[in-house]
């Protein structure tokens, strides 16, 4: 597979996977939110971030992951469901955050560079409510949940010890799914290109 | 003076958000009340997203959270309260405001100006990828359907999802080679929108004078 890639090819892959992205998050994420689906924000940055690294190991080239996920943001404001602008804001950090440690593997398409890149997108999965909120009420607001957390732990007896072991439960389940996601991506695009090799994809091969 | 388009709308985000940033005090109430009187002029519609349930419940849990930070005491509760409501309401005002005037067009043509090379064109060709590549998986799944009697297995998931990426694959190849049959750059399309209205120019000015205004005022009277 070469590594270097037409800056042509790239935004043309990159707008087709992106186009899918968005196609799932008009039909799924949306209403997901609507419905106030919980982790529904890990769910979409599984689908999303896994199928925009499948289409890089396919098309290895600077930015691809990056274009892959603003184009599928702005698809995003299709959706008629929940609050479209923070959840954009949100697929366009992700796709950052995984171009950056793409970047940091010179955008080899190793399953190491793979993994890596859809965990930091994962973290930001955490990290987005606080952000929102803080965005919208200021730094008083995440001072004000450290605060009733502790307290809440006093009134129930509960050691600090447990409350950081929950929230690094929290954190530990992104860090699995991006491990997951990293995984299933290498794997798909494997396949896919065994596929593309063995000629042109008929649902009855 | 004319509501404005696009380009006033990203000022006024830009400068309610770094406003509410910085404004730790008085600043924050003083950027609501200007803010809330320069969309009673721009579109006064937006005002109305503060009687959403969705804002209420935050809302209710900003309260919450307020009265407990202050240590069940009114008065510091109460003033933390209004400070962060204030901020919420603007933030809300102006991300409402912006989604209100962004279109597809716009904001491809804002990533293409800010340097996202060939925006526009992916979203373009997403748009009009996006239909097929539906069709193309709900096409493959009634074939794995079909083939299994209604019942698909665990792993015709994993074949599902190879087919539609092979697909989405040679797709983009089929683009890629209709794109340069008929010579059509990437990397220069949708540079020709005018994002830009006469209107936007005095709206930013606004925008802007409102949110030094807050900024001051928070300095000055903290």
């Amino acid at each position: 597979m070469k590594h270097i890639v037409p800056r042509r090819q790239t935004i043309i892959r990159a707008a087709v996977f992106g186009g899918l992205w968005g196609a799932l998050e008009i039909t799924l994420g949306g209403p997901m939110q609507a419905a106030h689906i919980p982790f529904r924000g890990t769910v979409m940055t599984f689908l999303g971030i896994g199928l925009a690294l499948v289409g890089f190991a396919l098309t290895p080239s600077r930015g691809f992951v990056f274009l892959c996920g603003t184009t599928a943001a702005l698809l995003r404001l299709l959706s008629p469901a929940g609050q479209p602008l923070f959840a954009m804001a949100a697929i366009v950090v992700e796709a950052s955050l995984a171009e950056i440690t793409l970047r940091a593997f010179t955008h080899r398409p190793s399953t190491v560079a793979l993994v890596c890149a859809a965990v930091a997108a994962m973290l930001w999965d955490f990290a987005h409510p606080f952000a929102v909120q803080t965005l919208h009420a200021g730094v008083d607001l995440p001072l004000a949940y450290i605060r009733i957390v502790r307290k809440g732990a006093g009134m129930l007896g509960v050691s600090g010890f447990t409350v950081g072991a929950v929230v690094a439960a929290l954190l530990m389940l992104r860090v699995v799914a991006g491990v997951l996601c990293g995984l299933v991506a290498s794997g798909l695009s494997r396949a896919v290109a065994a596929r593309l090799q063995a000629g042109i994809p008929t649902p009855d091969e | 003076m004319a509501p404005g388009g696009f380009v006033g709308s990203v000022h006024i985000l830009l400068a309610s958000v770094l406003a509410a940033a910085v404004c730790r005090g008085t600043g924050a109430i003083v950027l609501f009340l200007l803010m809330g009187l320069l969309w009673t002029v721009r579109r006064p519609c937006v005002l109305r997203v503060v009687a959403r349930r969705s804002f209420l419940v935050f809302a209710g849990i900003i309260a919450i959270s307020a009265i407990i930070a202050a240590s069940g005491s009114m008065t510091p509760a109460v003033r933390l309260l209004v400070l962060m409501l204030s901020k919420a309401a603007t933030v809300m005002w102006a991300v409402t405001g912006f989604a209100a005037t962004a279109t597809l067009e716009n904001l491809a043509c804002l990533g293409s100006r800010v340097g996202i090379v060939g925006l526009g064109f992916a979203v373009g060709t997403a748009a009009n990828a996006m239909s097929r590549s539906m069709a193309d998986i709900r096409d493959i799944w009634w074939t794995i359907r079909m083939r299994r009697n209604g019942k698909p297995r665990c792993r015709d998931w994993q074949r599902m999802a190879v087919t539609v990426l092979a697909r989405t694959s040679t797709r983009a190849d089929e683009m890629l080679l209709a794109a340069e049959a008929r010579g059509l750059d990437p990397e220069g399309a949708a540079a020709e929108t005018h994002l830009t209205t006469s209107a936007d120019l005095w709206w930013s000015l606004v925008a802007w004078s409102v949110a030094a205004a807050a900024v001051l005022s928070d300095y000055y009277y903290r």
